[in-house]
């Protein structure tokens, strides 16, 4: 019998990982007043004190770089905390894992979602930001949410096989934070892609960085860059296809844990 | 017509490797298995801790996948196997609940009625909407029991370790486990107690290392087990 896509399989049981994900945030925030609003207050706060670092370091207006800050940062809050809560996710929910039949996609799936949902909190300071650097509304912001989640699509692959290889070997869990550390200097967030140099190849080779300019540059400048969506999908498409597979030729996580 | 088949079925697990040695070694923790549990059937397995019991039940419930061989299922299977059972201790009993009906798929609509019955069934009162860090092992387990047994499957599986609260509670739980059991096509039941597995089997299979060494009767397997 032909197996099954693990993919649909995943996206048939969405009120499994929906709620679950709904679930992590209701018990990651129990007992604080803000509850998610807690990420929105802590990107603001490095938003703007990024802003005004920049600008005082490079003698510039601090809030002129508040939008591309806004925008690059809730972007890569998104990756960044999926990447490091999706390495742990098997050994995390081993009970869950070993008490039930839900599939373990499902459970990457949720990673996504809990991290989405906070992406989508983190909006009121995006808009506040683009409000503060003299942004000129456009219909282009309508570009930003249907852009942005491409991301949640790329990050499938990456992340199922990170919580694999923690599995396989836990140095990585150690290892992980620091490499999406440097990957944060890597990623034209505080800095713009150049034409030519060290650092465009360094942009050339970097995912995480084409989907961030890719949204900054549609919402900011007004100008969509057709390479960059086109390399965007492909990372979206190649995700898919290597998420199917990498389950179906490995063997259950449930093995390992 | 409800029945659970197993041909063949192997399941290994890769042992860490001993400290100062590089060799990684793999153990067949069932090996080359063969059991047909058929309607109406009772059945205990019995054997050693690390025999393998656990694993078969899990495998049995579809948790685990065998590495070779085949497993048929006719029926749903309800599985109670870990008191642990994907709690969250700082999310309420009832949040806890209605959290794992929906990961085991019980329609929306079903759910309120069952979280009603087990808010009734634990008697843990306003203790319900509290969060579980706050309870004892007693209420926890009253908890997982309750969400355990609140639905009537055609199959059920259950591991002894699978622990209950105190006696109150335990003569409340044995009666709850007795309509489970009447109720239910087929029930596979592991466990070291001979007085539990005579009142609750009569068929009954000795495992020692990965391997079914015993099948028939449930005495005549407590005997073996004894014996062996």
């Amino acid at each position: 019998m032909p197996r099954a896509s693990v993919v649909l399989v995943a996206v048939s049981n969405f009120r499994i990982w929906s709620h679950l994900g709904w679930r992590d945030l209701k018990a990651q925030y129990a007992r604080t007043k803000l509850g998610p609003w807690w990420s929105s207050a802590s990107l603001a706060a490095i938003v703007a004190g990024s802003s005004i670092a920049i600008g005082l370091v490079g003698n510039n207006k601090a809030l002129s770089l508040t939008p591309q800050l806004g925008i690059g940062l809730a972007i890569w809050t998104l990756i960044s905390v999926s990447l490091n809560e999706g390495a742990e996710l098997f050994e995390a929910d081993r009970s869950l894992l070993l008490n039930s039949t839900v599939d373990e996609l499902s459970l990457v799936f949720r990673v996504i979602w809990r991290n989405t949902i906070i992406f989508l909190h983190n909006l009121p300071v995006v808009a506040l930001a683009l409000l503060l650097g003299d942004y000129k509304i456009t219909w282009n912001i309508l570009l930003l949410i249907p852009l942005t989640m491409l991301v949640p699509v790329a990050l499938i692959f990456p992340i199922a096989l990170f919580a694999r290889l923690t599995l396989w070997r836990r140095d990585l869990k150690s290892l992980l934070p620091s490499v999406i550390q440097v990957g944060f200097f890597l990623t034209p967030i505080l800095w713009s892609p150049p034409t030519a140099g060290p650092m465009k190849v360094v942009f050339d080779i970097n995912p995480v960085g084409w989907f961030i300019v890719l949204v900054k540059d549609a919402v900011i400048i007004n100008q969509i860059h057709w390479d960059l969506l086109l390399r965007c999908l492909i990372v979206v498409f190649s995700s898919l296809i290597l998420i199917e597979l990498l389950q179906s030729q490995l063997r259950s996580v449930r093995k390992l844990i | 017509m409800t029945h659970i088949i197993l041909n063949d079925v192997v399941f290994s697990r890769k042992l860490e490797p001993v400290p100062g040695s590089q060799v990684k070694h793999s153990r067949r923790v069932l090996d080359e298995i063969s059991l047909s549990i058929l309607d109406g059937e009772r059945l205990g397995i019995l054997g050693a801790n690390g025999a393998g019991k656990t694993t078969l039940l899990r495998l049995i419930a579809g948790i685990f996948e065998p590495d070779q061989g085949s497993i048929q299922r006719g029926s749903d299977v309800s599985a109670l196997l870990d008191t642990g059972y994907g709690m969250v201790d700082s999310l309420s009993a009832r949040e806890n609940c209605v959290s794992k009906l929906i990961v085991s798929g019980v329609p929306k609509r079903e759910i309120p009625e069952i979280i009603e019955w087990i808010e009734g069934f634990v008697e843990l009162n306003e203790y319900f909407d509290q969060p579980m860090r706050s309870f004892s092992n007693g209420m926890f387990a009253r908890i997982v029991f309750a969400l355990a047994t609140a639905r009537r499957h055609n199959v059920v599986v259950i591991d002894e370790g699978f622990g209950l609260a105190d006696e109150y509670f335990q003569r409340k739980a044995q009666v709850v486990l007795q309509q489970l059991y009447e109720a239910a096509s087929i029930l596979v039941f592991a466990s070291h107690n001979a007085d539990l597995l005579r009142a609750t089997c009569e068929r009954g299979i000795v495992l020692k290392n990965g391997k079914i060494v015993f099948d028939g009767s449930i005495a005549e397997a407590i005997d073996f087990n004894h014996s062996y």
